[in-house]
C-alpha cells in the first residue's frame, strides 16, 4: 500500500504549478483575461501535454489513468488555475472516448487546435442528463438540431459544440458548429462565461449513441471535480491558517483563540476525510461500472459539502477581507460552489448514488 | 399566557397594511426584490424614504419631539413586519437608525436642529466610520487620530467596510482624541463632512460583484469642534448606547418566513428533473420544513423579547441572540434559494442594477438571476455589526455570566 505520488504524478503536479505561477492571477473572468491571453494559455496547456492527459493511449494520448487525472485536477484547484480544463478538455475527451469513430476529433481537442464545449443541460430538466428539449431531425448529411441548452460552460469560446439530443433512435451526441447556433453568453458563479444555446434547425453531425459514454464520462468528470474541490479546499484551509496566525485582535493572533483553533481542527478533519474518500474512489476497481459510478456520485456529494463548509469558514475567519473580491479566498470558494453544483448539488448527487 | 397582540396594536397593524397597499409603488417593490446586496440601493431607498417621510412614519427610533414616530416597541415591530410582508424596500439605516438616535440622545439643540431635519428629508446621506483595517472585532484598538486645532479637529486614519460611503455627505466617526488614555476612554464621536480634500473613498467590491462597502482614508480631514457629539472621550460609551437603542424589537424572522413561503411555491413550480415538481423531492421538502421551523422559533423568540421590553424588563444583550440566530438562518435560506434554481442558480451577472430598464435579461427568471449573488453577499451577515464570534462572546459573558 502506498498513497504517495509516483514520479510521473509529481511531474504533472510540478508542471501545473509552474504553468499557473507563470500566468497572472487566478481570476476566471473574461473581462480581466482577454480571449487572446486565454487561448495562448490553452495552447500552452496543450504543449505541456495536460490536455492529452485525458486521452487514452489507444487514441494517442497520455493514458487517461484516473489517478493521473485526479492529481492534475487537484493541482489545478490547489493553484486556483483559471483555465477550463475540467469542462472543455477532461469532460469532452472522456465523453468521446466512449464513442467509436471520434478519434480524429479527440486528437484535435487534445492538441488544442479545436475547442469544444459539451451542451448537456436543459432548463426543464434540472440535473437530468436525458435530453428532452433538444432533438434531431432527419438523418445523415441532412441531420439538423433544434431546441435550447443552458449552462453550456465554455460555450462562448468553443469552435464546436457537443450536444446531447433526443432522436428517433434514442439519445445521441451530435456535433454542431458554434456559428450555426444562437449563443447567448452569461456570467456564472466562478466568473467564467457560460451560454444559453439555441438551435433552430442547425446542421449537425451525428457522433454516436449517448449511452453508455455519457454516464461514464459524467462519473469521471464528477471525480475530477471532486479532486479540484479538494485542491481548492486545501488552498482555502492553508490560506486561512496563515491568516489566523498573522491577524491580531485583542492583542494576540486569531489562531491563539481556542474557539477558533477548534474550528480550524474541524476543517482539517473534513479536508482529510474528503481527501481519503477521493483516493478511495479513485483507486477502487471499476469491475462493476455501475457501482463505481454510484460511489463517485456519493463521493462528490461528500466532498462538495465539506469543501463548501471549508469555504464558508475561510470567508468567516478572514472577516470582512473574506467578503472582498480581491482575495483568492472568494475566487476559490466560488469555484467550489460551481463544481459542487456540476451534474448535481450534494443532495441530488446522493440521490443519484442511492438510485443506482 | 397568550401570543395575541392587543386590540390597539391590531388596529395599528390594519392602518399600516392599508397604507402599504395604497402607497408602496410596484416599481419599488420590484427594485427591492431584484437587489442582491444586503443594503438597498439609494434610488430605491430614497424614494421609499420620501413616501414614509410624507406620512410621518420614517424615524421609528427617534423621540416624537425630534421628528420621530413616537411608536412603542410593539408598533415598531408590527411596522417592520408588515413592510417585510409587503416586500417594501429597507430604508437606509445609517442616518435613521444609527447616527440619528445618537444625535437625538446626545446632541446639543444646535446639532439636532442642524442634522436631524436633513436626515429625515433625505438631503443628507450618512456613513459609519467605525471599523479600521487593524480594528475589526477589537474595535477599541482603533487608531484614527483626531487632533484639536483651534476650533477644528484634524482627523487622520483609515476606515474600512464603510457602507455607502460613495453616496455619503457625512461620516460619523470614532476617533482617538486622547492617545494617553485607556483604549476605550480616549475615543470621541465626531461628525465629519465627506466633501473635502482630506477624505478619499476607495471602493471594495464584494465577492458577488457588488459595490456596497469602501475604504475611507482621512488625511488631516477637518471638522468643526461643533461637530463633536457629547464630550471628548465619551465616544465609546455613545457607540455602546447606540447598540442599546438597536437592541430588542429585532424583526428578522418575518422577512424569512415570507421568503420561505415564496420558496415553497417555487419548489412546486421548479422541475425535479426526475418526476413532477421539485417539492416532491423529500430532501428539498425537508430542508424547507426545517428552515421554516427555525424561522418560526426565531419569530417567537423575537416576540418573547418584545413582550419583555413592553413589560419594562431589561433585555440587554439578549438581543445578541436574535442577531446570532438570524444571521446564520438568512445564509441557509439564501443558499436553499440558490439550490432550488439548479443550474440557473449559478448565474452571477456582473451588471448592476438588476432592476429597471438597463438590467440584463435573466437566464430563467429574475429571482434566479440574483440568487447566487444574494447567497454570496449573505455571507456578510455573520461578519458585520459584530461577528458571530463577538456575539457569542457577548452572550457568554453578559447573559450567561461566564
Amino acid at each position: 500500500m502506498n498513497f504517495e505520488l509516483d514520479d510521473d504524478q509529481q511531474m504533472i503536479e510540478r508542471s501545473i504549478e509552474r504553468f499557473v505561477a507563470d500566468g497572472a492571477g487566478g481570476v476566471r473572468d473574461p473581462s480581466q483575461c482577454p480571449a487572446a491571453v486565454a487561448s495562448a494559455r490553452w495552447a500552452q496547456l496543450a504543449d505541456l501535454g495536460l490536455l492529452s492527459l485525458a486521452l487514452s493511449a489507444e487514441r494517442g494520448g497520455l493514458g487517461g489513468r484516473p489517478e493521473d487525472l485526479v492529481v492534475s485536477s487537484h493541482a489545478l484547484g490547489r493553484t486556483l488555475a483559471r483555465d477550463p480544463w475540467l469542462e472543455t478538455a477532461h469532460f469532452p475527451l472522456r465523453l468521446l472516448e466512449g464513442i467509436a469513430g471520434t478519434q480524429a476529433l479527440s486528437e484535435k481537442i487534445a492538441a488544442g487546435t479545436t475547442r469544444v464545449a459539451v451542451a448537456f443541460a436543459e432548463a426543464t430538466g434540472r440535473y437530468s442528463l436525458a435530453p428532452r428539449d433538444v432533438g434531431t431531425q432527419g438523418r445523415g448529411d441532412g441531420l439538423t438540431v433544434s431546441g435550447t441548452k443552458t449552462f453550456v460552460l465554455g460555450g462562448t469560446i468553443a469552435d464546436l459544440l457537443l450536444v446531447t439530443a433526443a432522436s428517433e433512435d434514442g439519445s445521441c451526441l451530435v456535433a454542431v458548429d458554434r456559428a450555426a447556433a444562437d449563443v447567448r453568453p452569461y456570467r456564472v458563479m466562478d466568473g467564467s462565461e457560460a451560454a444559453v444555446v439555441t438551435f433552430r434547425g442547425s446542421p449537425g453531425h451525428l457522433l454516436g449513441p449517448l449511452e453508455p459514454a455519457l454516464g461514464v464520462a459524467v462519473a469521471e468528470t464528477r471525480l475530477a471535480a471532486a479532486a479540484e474541490m479538494v485542491g481548492l479546499a486545501s488552498l482555502l484551509f492553508e490560506t486561512t491558517l496563515d491568516y489566523t496566525r498573522e491577524r491580531k485582535q485583542f492583542g494576540r493572533p486569531l489562531a491563539a483563540f481556542q474557539a477558533l483553533q477548534h474550528r480550524l481542527v474541524d476543517c482539517f478533519a473534513m479536508l482529510e476525510q474528503a481527501r481519503s474518500l477521493l483516493w478511495r474512489v479513485t483507486l477502487s476497481d471499476r469491475d462493476v461500472e455501475g457501482r463505481w459510478m454510484a460511489s463517485v456520485a456519493g463521493a462528490k456529494a461528500f466532498i462538495a459539502e465539506r469543501a463548501m463548509h471549508i469555504g464558508h469558514e475561510a470567508i468567516q475567519l478572514h472577516g470582512g477581507m473574506g467578503m472582498s473580491d480581491e482575495l483568492p479566498v472568494s475566487h476559490a470558494h466560488r469555484r467550489i460552489v460551481l463544481l459542487a453544483h456540476l451534474f448535481g448539488d450534494p443532495a441530488s448527487d446522493m440521490s443519484t448514488m442511492l438510485a443506482a | 399566557m397568550n401570543m395575541a397582540f392587543s386590540p390597539e396594536d391590531l388596529a395599528f397593524r390594519e392602518e399600516v397594511r392599508a397604507f402599504l397597499a395604497a402607497s408602496l409603488p410596484e416599481r419599488l417593490r420590484d427594485g427591492a426584490a431584484r437587489t442582491p446586496g444586503v443594503f438597498v440601493e439609494p434610488d430605491i431607498g430614497t424614494e421609499w424614504q420620501r413616501i414614509l417621510y410624507d406620512k410621518g412614519w420614517l424615524a421609528a427610533l427617534w423621540p416624537k419631539e425630534d421628528g420621530g414616530t413616537g411608536w412603542t416597541t410593539t408598533q415598531r415591530y408590527l411596522f417592520d413586519k408588515e413592510c417585510a410582508l409587503a416586500g417594501a424596500p429597507m430604508v437606509s439605516v445609517l442616518g435613521l437608525k444609527l447616527v440619528g438616535p445618537v444625535i437625538c440622545k446626545y446632541g446639543t439643540p444646535a446639532q439636532k436642529a442642524r442634522f436631524l431635519p436633513r436626515i429625515l428629508s433625505g438631503e443628507d446621506s450618512w456613513c459609519q466610520g467605525y471599523s479600521e483595517p487593524g480594528s475589526g472585532s477589537d474595535l477599541a484598538s482603533l487608531k484614527t487620530r483626531a487632533v484639536r486645532d483651534g476650533n477644528e479637529y484634524r482627523v487622520t486614519g483609515s476606515k474600512i467596510w464603510t457602507t455607502h460611503a460613495q453616496y455619503a455627505d457625512w461620516i460619523f466617526c470614532l476617533a482617538r482624541t486622547d492617545p494617553e488614555a485607556r483604549p476605550q476612554a480616549g475615543i470621541s464621536f465626531l461628525l465629519i463632512p465627506m466633501d473635502q480634500p482630506g477624505i478619499s473613498v476607495t471602493p471594495i467590491i464584494t465577492l458577488a460583484g457588488d459595490h456596497e462597502v469602501n475604504a475611507v482614508f482621512l488625511d488631516e480631514a477637518v471638522t468643526s469642534v461643533d461637530n463633536l457629539i457629547g464630550e471628548e472621550g465619551q465616544g465609546w460609551a455613545i457607540a455602546k448606547s447606540l447598540l442599546d437603542t438597536e437592541r430588542g424589537g429585532s424583526c428578522y424572522a418575518p422577512r424569512m418566513l415570507v421568503q420561505l413561503d415564496r420558496l415553497t411555491l417555487l419548489a412546486g413550480e421548479q422541475p425535479s428533473g426526475v418526476n413532477g415538481p421539485l417539492i416532491h423531492d423529500y430532501e428539498i421538502a425537508k430542508r424547507i420544513a426545517q428552515l421554516r421551523l427555525e424561522a418560526e422559533a426565531l419569530e417567537t423568540t423575537e416576540l418573547r423579547i418584545l413582550a419583555d421590553i413592553e413589560a419594562g424588563k431589561a433585555v440587554g444583550p439578549k438581543s445578541s441572540l436574535t442577531k446570532l440566530i438570524g444571521s446564520g438562518l438568512i445564509q441557509k435560506i439564501d443558499q436553499l434559494e440558490m439550490d432550488l434554481f439548479g443550474y440557473d442558480g449559478m448565474q452571477l451577472p456582473a451588471e448592476r442594477p438588476l432592476y429597471g430598464n438597463g438590467a440584463p435579461e435573466p437566464v430563467g427568471s429574475h429571482p434566479a438571476q440574483i440568487a447566487a449573488a444574494k447567497y454570496l453577499n449573505a455571507r456578510a451577515w455573520t461578519i458585520f455589526g459584530g461577528t458571530d464570534e463577538v456575539q457569542k462572546n457577548i452572550i457568554a459573558k453578559q447573559v450567561l455570566g461566564l
